[in-house]
Order: structure tokens, then sequence, then C-alpha cells
């Protein structure tokens, strides 16, 4: 026979040692191995690649992989009329000894199809984590540096050292008219009202100016940063308010968005 | 031969394996939130799901950690499971996905999974020796050194095949499921699933003949193409 004689592909010589030939294709096969040493060989030689593949023991189970009994009260909370089924002899013997402490309780409280749609899903989840915590690990770092700088400000005056070159808003705070309202709630950040908008460009821009125009005058009266507004960027107290809230949110967003790494194995 | 061996091994598999009917059951009573139920199901296929993820990725420890996840999983979705089809396959599918999802990510980063590697090559030296079960005789170390030698070279061409191809190997050659079960698992046609067990046999085949000295005389591989 012509066809007899054109050698099988690889593919065709696996699928028959899985019997998965149509008959016709098998009784075509038998009709060549017959005749053809070479596709003999070549279907004994997979033949023996399975075999040693089926030889593989089975590995050693390095432990039970049953879950927590308890969890039952988490599952029983979708579907609440499930009755308490008994539990068998050997199945209560397994889940007492061999239970592993997992907590599985945040698994089972996100909706389920992980199959088809989890990792698309929390990847992107895993992005706005990513990005929020980023935020907060920079807010954190923000709050700290103003706060250390309102550290390192009070230190220097109260060593009542000569020179103070680096107190930029210190100085203007002395010299430019400030509202001594002690109850003036977050100018700074707040609509726009005359002191506000005073304090803004002092933080920017003129309290820089200021500094250096003033620093051979160096007016060293550090005036009392007790009555300045609550959030004033310009005062020392003010600068470590705000870096103390910020900082603090900062840690906060740091430790609500922290990498949850069990979860997000199990998701993607 | 090995051809015969197949349908055997597979039914020698599943004599554990819990009747169809009691199966049937303690899925409905999982799906009820029965974890009871559920674990009966675990105890049966924990082998199964632990031995196909640890031939995918050779390390036992990160084995036994997607093994857990993938029961963690199923439970939560045991309500998208539909009957009809294959359970095995769909417990297997999770399984599977876990660890090509670890495997791409370690992948992603060879130079850190290299470090890992090297720094705890010792450690991990005997952990991957007990997951090799001994099948040789306990009376000579040399049949049991080969063996070991033999299944760790096994073990390594596995995973220097491609990942589609190592998973359809590992599935029918070595949990013994069948073509429709591995379409299943692996969301390929039939077709697809055929190519890529021959194509992964073959290269299999080449990597082994390489290292004939280890093959045990009724194994021996030709080179001859």
């Amino acid at each position: 026979m012509a066809q007899d004689d054109r050698h099988f592909i690889t593919e065709q010589l696996s699928a028959a040692i899985d019997a998965q030939l149509t008959s016709a294709e098998q009784a075509q096969l038998d009709a060549h191995l017959s005749t053809c040493e070479q596709c003999q060989q070549r279907l004994a030689a997979l033949r023996g690649t399975v075999a040693l593949l089926r030889a593989l023991p089975q590995p050693v189970l390095p432990r039970s992989f049953v879950l927590p009994v308890s969890l039952n009260a988490t599952a029983t909370t979708a579907i609440p009329e499930t009755p308490a089924i008994a539990i068998t002899k050997s199945q209560s013997a397994l889940t007492s000894a061999e239970t592993e402490p997992v907590s599985i309780a945040a698994y089972r409280a996100e909706p389920a199809n992980i199959v088809a749609h989890a990792p698309r899903s929390s990847r992107r989840a895993n992005y706005v984590r990513t990005a929020l915590r980023t935020m907060s690990a920079f807010a954190a770092v923000a709050g700290l540096l103003l706060l250390l700088s309102g550290v390192f400000t009070t230190s220097y005056l109260t060593g009542a050292t000569s020179s103070a070159p680096a107190m930029t808003a210190q100085q203007p705070g002395a010299t430019l008219p400030h509202t001594d309202d002690t109850n003036q709630p977050a100018p700074a950040f707040a609509t726009p009202t005359a002191p506000a908008e005073q304090q803004i460009v002092q933080a920017t821009g003129v309290a820089t100016i200021q500094a250096t125009a003033t620093r051979t005058a160096q007016p060293r009266t550090p005036s009392p940063s007790v009555a300045r507004p609550f959030l004033d960027l310009g005062t020392i107290a003010g600068r470590m308010s705000v870096g103390f809230l910020l900082l603090l949110l900062g840690l906060i967003g740091v430790i609500v968005f922290r990498k949850r790494r069990y979860q997000q194995e199990i998701l993607s | 031969m090995a051809a015969e061996d197949g349908p055997t091994r597979l039914a020698k598999k599943n004599m554990n394996k819990l009747v169809r009917d009691d199966e049937e059951l303690l899925i409905a009573r999982s799906q009820g939130g029965d974890v009871s139920a559920f674990n009966q199901l675990v105890l049966s296929y924990q082998q199964t799901v632990f031995g196909s993820i640890f031939r995918m990725l050779g390390d036992p420890d990160i084995a036994a950690d997607l093994t857990q996840d993938a029961f963690i999983s199923a439970f939560r979705a045991i309500n998208t499971y539909r009957g009809g089809a294959s359970f095995r396959a769909w417990l297997l599918r999770i399984g599977s996905n876990l660890a090509c999802d670890h495997w791409r990510r370690t992948q992603r980063y060879p130079a850190e999974s290299l470090d890992a590697l090297r720094e705890e090559d010792e450690a991990h030296a005997p952990s991957l020796l007990n997951s090799l079960a001994a099948s040789g005789p306990e009376g000579n170390p040399e049949e049991m050194l080969l063996t070991h030698e033999l299944q760790e070279l096994i073990q390594r061409g596995l995973q220097l095949l491609p990942l589609d191809q190592r998973v359809a190997i590992v599935l029918c050659d070595i949990e013994g499921l069948s073509y429709d079960e591995i379409a299943t698992t692996t969301q390929t046609a039939l077709g697809t699933v055929r190519s890529r067990i021959a194509r992964g046999r073959a290269k299999l085949r080449l990597y082994l003949s390489q290292h004939q000295e280890l093959l045990p005389r009724n194994y021996r591989l030709t080179n001859h193409e």
C-alpha cells in the first residue's frame, strides 16, 4: 500500500500510545509498523519515555491539607438553612488531628469564581494598593521631614546660637505682621482669607527672600510661636503639627495598604 | 507494555477514590458550606493535587503551600462547580493555574529565583529527597541512589519543558487523566492537548536519551529519529 510507506508523525505515534487514534488510523499504523523499523524504534522510544514517567512514584505528602472545621461558621452564614451534618468517625479523627491553622475567613468573605476572573481583578486591585501604599509612604516621609525641621529649628533657637541661617520661616514670622488669633483654624489650607494669603506667600517665595535679606540684620529675637494658628506652615508649631498629621496619616496608610503576600499569591 | 499499563494504572489510582454518587453528595454538602464534607474530598484528592503541582514545579515546599491554597480557593469557589464535568479536573484546574502563575512569576524575576535557589540549595536538598518516594529495595543503597538520580533526572527534564507541555505531560502521564479531562483542566481543545503531549514526550525523550547511563536497562531509549 502506498500509504503504509509514509512515516507517522510523532503526534500520531504519541496518540497511539494513549489509544487516541481512530480505528482506521490505528489499522494504518499497524500495517506500517510491520514493515518500518524506524517507526517501530520511534514508537518504542516514546513508549519508554511514557513508561519512565508512569514509573515515577507518588511524592510523599508533607502534611494533610484538610481545612479547619471552624470554617463552618463563616460558611453557613452564606446559606443559613444548611443543617449541621454529623461527621463520620474517620473524618472527625482526621480533622481534629490534622487540621492546619489556616486563616481563611478573609478568603471566604470575598465572592468566588477564582478560576475564571480573579487574576485580572486582583491584579488591578494590587496596582491600586501599591499606588496608595506609595503615596502613604511619601506622605509619611514628608511629615517626618516637616517634623524634624520643626524640631531642629526649636533646638537651634533654644540653643541661642549666634547664626540661624536655615530658619527661613521663623525670621519672617518675626518681621511680617502676623495674625495672632489663636483660634483661627488652618489658614494655610483653608479658603484664602487675607492673613492666610499672607502666610502662603510667606511660606513659599517671600520667606526665602526675606531670609536672605534679613541675614545681615539677623533679628535674633525668636517670637514665641504659641500664639500662631494651628496649621500655619510659617510657624514651627504649625509645621510640626502638619508634619505630625502627615506622618500619622502616612503610617496609617502604609499599614492599611501593606502587602498581603499570602492573599496575593492565592488570587493571582 | 506501557500502553496497556495506562488504563490499569488509572483504575488503580481511582480505586481509593470515592464512588461517583458519594462524591456528588459531598460536593452538594460542600456547596452548602459544610467544611467537613469538603474535607472528605480534600482527603481523596490531596495526593493528586499535591503530586501534580510538585511535578510541575519540582519544589515540595512551594507545592505544599500551593496545594493548601488550591483547596482553600476550591472551597471558596465550590458553588461555581457545575456537575457533569470531572471534579478532579476542576480541582486540578485550580491547582495547575496556581502552579502556572507561580512559575511565571518566578520566571519573570529569574535573578531573584536563582538567588533563592542558591541560598536555599542545601536546605532544600533533603526536603526534595524526602518527597521523592523511595521505590528501590531498602537493602541495596546503590539501587536507591540510582532511583533517586533517575527521579531527579526526569524531574529536571520536566522542568525544562515549556509550561503548557509540562502541564499536559504531568496530567496525562503522571496523574493519569484522560485527554478529555486534560482539555477541561487546561481549557484547550482536544487537538491542542494531543499535540502538547506529543511534543512534550518527544522533547523529554531527547533529554533522557542524553543520560542513557542513568536509565534502567529495559528503559533504554534510542536516539534514532
